[in-house]
């Protein structure tokens, strides 16, 4: 029995292999063009290799910046992807696998790009197996860093084992087994919450950043993780319904348009609420929501991101409510891209930049960041491009009956 | 808070008029909020109170320069380029050694010096003696003195990380 798994998990493997290594010219195109984007990324790294991280525009003010910016937004759109698995199954979905299934691949692609952003930060990534249990000395349970690096293993993991459990059992011909799928599902939902929940954490535990100090981070991080996370598979949806041959019915898409509707309403009324308390009764550490809003000392430079955002974020609300536009394809497209850009700036270096500015005694150090660190951010965006690709694409063939055991077999010899 | 609009000191003569000068170093902190959330462990309070960093065991994380409320770690962000004749031959293996591009620093208040019973460099160099140096615990000593009879105050109590550097006011006139 259980070499007989081993023999067709590794023509599983085969199957997948062959699957992801032919396709038609876009295809091509597609993997070419974010190949030169990886190259461009990895050289950029490499540079930061040689000469340090003083190739980025991070310094002793602003201690992080870029990298954790694009690590604690990610951190939210694999949390939420999967979280897309409750109305998807109490609204019953047509399909709801391939729903679970197209979560859990943008799951899986944003948490490698998480670890990937986290490790291009480290001063010495040689030496990250210092945080690792038995070879390392992990200082477990005090750092929240550990809590993050650990529930984002564990979340990893269940959602590898999920995808890859759907996928095998359909190569092999058979339906999944509900009693051992869905319970899986239902704790990784739990979990999703609880990364996102400790990475806020890791921001709200320091008591020296007025800026983030606050019990409403958490909160306001799931709020916008429900922003952000659905508006992609809407996006990924929809492009996969175009060029991937996927099944998914009009009326599935929209009922995330109306799951947006409420996430960005509340995202919106959080954002109120802490400009509120900021402004309606200053103290001092107010000046860090003044840098943000407003600058400050006529250096503004964020400023400017901090309204984009919110105009994105508003235009995005009013599509999500207005059934006129909520209800036409291609509004409500651009609703999903602005609520996926409103929050990517908002939870990205929106959330992290004003905590560092002023710095602890008062300085102002205007960080943007500097062209190497963008190029890293993007050479690590197209790795999670690339392999989202590649995890969908065997998917898509195999539960549209395409790569099949029996096909495989055929193919490849038994 | 007050905010300082440029970050480094531009003034050529001192004191300059208006200014009011508050030198900052590692205040080392009774209950330090840099060493709890490292990952690694790599950086502790020594049972004589110095909070040290194991530059060896340090993987760069920056979380202990977010954590610290009073911007007393610094990073290596490139390649260190003090001169070899420049090193200081007597070193600590937590204190003045060499550090390593992309680790964390900070004031061990000079721990190679104060475990032979000397005084930290800053404390020796300071041409008006401003800078007072001793054991707490000891009840004869000058700082238990300073503590107990002027006008004494830390940095940002209200976050009860209880430093163990300490401002004081001098000149008897304004005590
Ligand atoms: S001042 Fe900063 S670095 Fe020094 S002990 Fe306190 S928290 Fe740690
Ligand atoms: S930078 Fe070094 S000392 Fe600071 S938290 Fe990270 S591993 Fe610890």
């Amino acid at each position: 029995m259980l070499i007989r798994n081993l023999k067709l998990f590794a023509h599983f493997v085969r199957g997948s292999l062959l699957a992801v290594a032919s396709g038609s010219r876009g295809y091509y195109i597609w993997l070419l063009a974010l190949g030169i984007l990886i190259a461009l990324g990895a050289t950029a790294y490499g540079n930061q290799l040689t000469h340090g991280l003083i190739t980025s525009h991070m310094r002793d003010q602003v201690s992080w910046g870029f990298y954790i910016g694009n690590f604690a937004f990610l951190v939210g759109v694999a949390a939420a992807a999967v979280v897309l698995v409750v109305p998807a199954y109490v609204y019953n979905w047509g399909p709801i696998r391939d729903v679970v299934l197209i979560g859990e691949l943008a799951s899986v692609a944003a948490i490698v790009m998480c670890m990937l952003f986290v490790t291009v930060d480290l001063g010495r990534p040689e030496f990250v197996w210092h945080l690792m249990p038995i070879v390392g000395t992990p200082n477990f349970p005090h750092s929240l860093l550990t809590w993050d690096i650990l529930v984002l293993n564990l979340y990893f993991l269940l959602n590898w084992f999920v995808v890859t459990y759907i996928l095998f059992t359909a190569f092999k011909g058979r339906k999944y087994n509900p009693r051992i799928l869905l319970p899986i599902i239902f704790l990784s939902i739990p979990f999703a919450i609880g990364i996102h929940t400790v990475t806020a954490f890791l921001f709200t535990g320091l008591k020296g950043r007025a800026f983030w100090h606050t019990a409403l981070l958490a909160p306001r991080f799931i709020a916008g993780a429900f922003c952000s996370g659905p508006a992609l598979i809407f996006l990924i949806f929809r492009v996969l319904r175009k060029f991937g041959r996927m099944q998914i019915s009009d009326t599935a898409l929209f009922k995330i348009g109306e799951l947006l509707a409420y996430a960005m309403a509340i995202n919106l009324f959080f954002v109120g609420t802490e400009v509120f308390t900021e402004f309606y009764a200053q103290t001092a550490h107010t000046v860090h929501a003044r840098y943000q809003w407003f600058g400050l000392h006529g250096m503004s430079s964020i400023a400017i991101y901090t309204w984009a955002a919110l105009c994105f974020n508003v235009l995005a609300l009013i599509i999500f409510m207005v059934p006129k536009f909520r209800l036409n394809m291609n509004i409500l497209t651009l609703g999903c891209v602005f609520s996926f850009s409103g929050i990517y700036i908002e939870k990205g270096m929106g959330l992290l930049l004003p905590g560092f500015t002023p710095d602890s005694l008062g300085e102002i150090y205007e960080y943007t960041p500097s062209l190497n660190e963008v190029t890293v951010g993007i050479g690590i965006w197209a790795v999670g491009a690339l392999l989202f690709t590649w995890m969908a694409r065997v998917a898509i063939a195999i539960t549209a009956g395409d790569l099949r055991h029996a096909t495989v077999s055929r193919q490849i010899g038994p | 808070m007050r905010v300082r609009v440029r970050g480094y000191y531009e003034h050529k003569e001192v004191p300059a008029e208006g200014k009011f000068y508050v030198p900052i170093a590692c205040q080392q902190c009774e209950d330090a909020p840099c060493t709890t959330v490292c990952p690694t462990g790599a950086t502790w309070q020594e049972s004589d109170g110095i909070i040290v960093i194991d530059y060896d065991w340090c993987i760069g994380c920056r979380y202990c320069m977010a954590a610290c409320p009073y911007g007393a770690r610094h990073f290596n962000w490139g390649e260190p380029n003090l001169p070899a004749e420049d090193v200081n031959p007597n070193m600590h293996i937590l204190g003045n050694k060499p550090r390593t591009r992309g680790v964390v620093e900070k004031c061990t208040f000079c721990i190679q010096r104060v475990r032979e019973g000397r005084m930290p460099a800053c404390h020796e160099a300071c041409p008006v003696g401003a800078r007072k140096f001793g054991n707490l615990l000891d009840p004869d000593s000058e700082i238990r003195y300073l503590l107990d009879h002027k006008r004494t105050f830390v940095l940002k109590a209200e976050l009860e990380t209880h430093p163990k550097f300490f401002y004081f006011w001098g000149t008897e006139g304004r005590s």
